[in-house]
């Protein structure tokens, strides 16, 4: 679950430098957010050439000084919503996104026993777009409102994508065990 | 029933927050920074570009009046015409100042405000040599 972050006086001191052009103020923020910024990157789009190219945007995003980014502002709560917006928009780009909402969109069987009994196998199977809203719901503390205005649908319509998908890696856990 | 599907819900949580680790690829950093000093680059040039058309700007507005002396005048209305373009100048040194405080307040590097300071000098020196003119011309 997603901790309260609270602005750290230090890494606003590194915010400023690294907007100065300071390299080892750059280096360090790196340091203590990319892991996490790409491990979000990743499980929201299950493919890690996308989630290097968010993690890259996202950096490079928080030097621009209209980013909205405040530099006595927490950072990694602004860093995951960076992160989370592209990999939203890479969703819609790539045309996935209407397909998704179809009911027959859902996984198939198809898949061998070992992966079943595997979450990570399960998530992957999951289309993109349940894929995205359960994690950003369930791991980042998403509201179904946020997520409803985020996509473009009803709160209901959120509300039913997450209740299908926990049901659905409910049973699929089940039957693995 | 609710907690039921509550508890569901945690377990899933759960299995989902203790899945394996996503390793950060090592090459990511490389390709991070590479674009990070291009972008920086780019921004220096047009800050450069900016100061550049500043002090163009600011060149053009010091020197018009002594262009226009070789033209035949009467000292005095010349010298009236000197008093508007020192105010034009200070004006212009104000918003130097602005420029440079701004840059100072978002840890601008020495390099950055270098050329601003250089166009204050210049604009400054060119500010005390029409002072004495002025003087001159009005007594």
């Amino acid at each position: 679950m997603p901790a309260t972050h609270e602005a750290n006086p230090d890494e606003a001191a590194l915010i400023r430098r690294a907007r100065g052009g300071d390299h080892a103020a750059f280096a360090q923020l790196y340091q203590a957010h990319a892991k996490a910024i790409h491990a979000l990157a990743f499980r929201l789009t299950g493919n890690a050439a996308a989630a290097e190219d968010i993690t890259q945007d996202t950096f490079l995003k928080m030097l621009g000084f209209l980013s909205g980014l405040r530099s006595d502002a927490p950072l990694r709560p602004w860093l995951k919503k960076v992160a989370a917006n592209s990999a939203i928009d890479r969703l819609r780009r790539e045309s996935r996104f209407s397909a998704q909402q179809d009911d027959d969109a859902w996984p198939d069987d198809s898949a061998s026993a070992a992966d079943k009994q595997e979450l990570l196998g399960i998530m992957r199977r999951l289309p993109p777009l349940t894929r995205t809203v359960v994690w950003l719901h369930e791991m980042e503390a998403w509201s179904h409102p946020e997520l409803a205005k985020r996509f473009g649908h009803s709160e209901s319509w959120s509300k039913s994508i997450v209740s299908r998908a926990l049901a659905s890696l409910q049973r699929e856990l089940q039957d693995g065990e | 029933m609710e907690s039921d599907m509550n508890q569901t819900e945690q377990r899933i949580r759960d299995r989902l927050a203790a899945l394996p680790e996503v390793p950060l690829p090592e090459a990511l950093w490389q390709r991070v920074d590479a674009r990070r000093r291009r972008k920086l680059f780019q921004r220096k040039l047009g800050v450069g570009a900016g100061v550049f058309a500043l002090a163009g700007v600011l060149a053009f507005k010091l020197l018009l009046p002594a262009l226009q002396s070789d033209e035949v005048r009467a000292p005095r209305i010349v010298a009236a015409a000197a008093l508007p373009a020192l105010s034009d100048a200070q004006a212009d040194i104000r918003a130097i100042d602005q420029a440079l405080q701004a840059a100072y307040d978002r840890g601008a590097s020495d390099a950055e405000v270098a050329p601003i300071w250089a166009a204050r000098a210049a604009l400054l020196a060119g500010v005390q040599s029409a002072r004495p003119a002025a003087r001159q011309d009005r007594g």
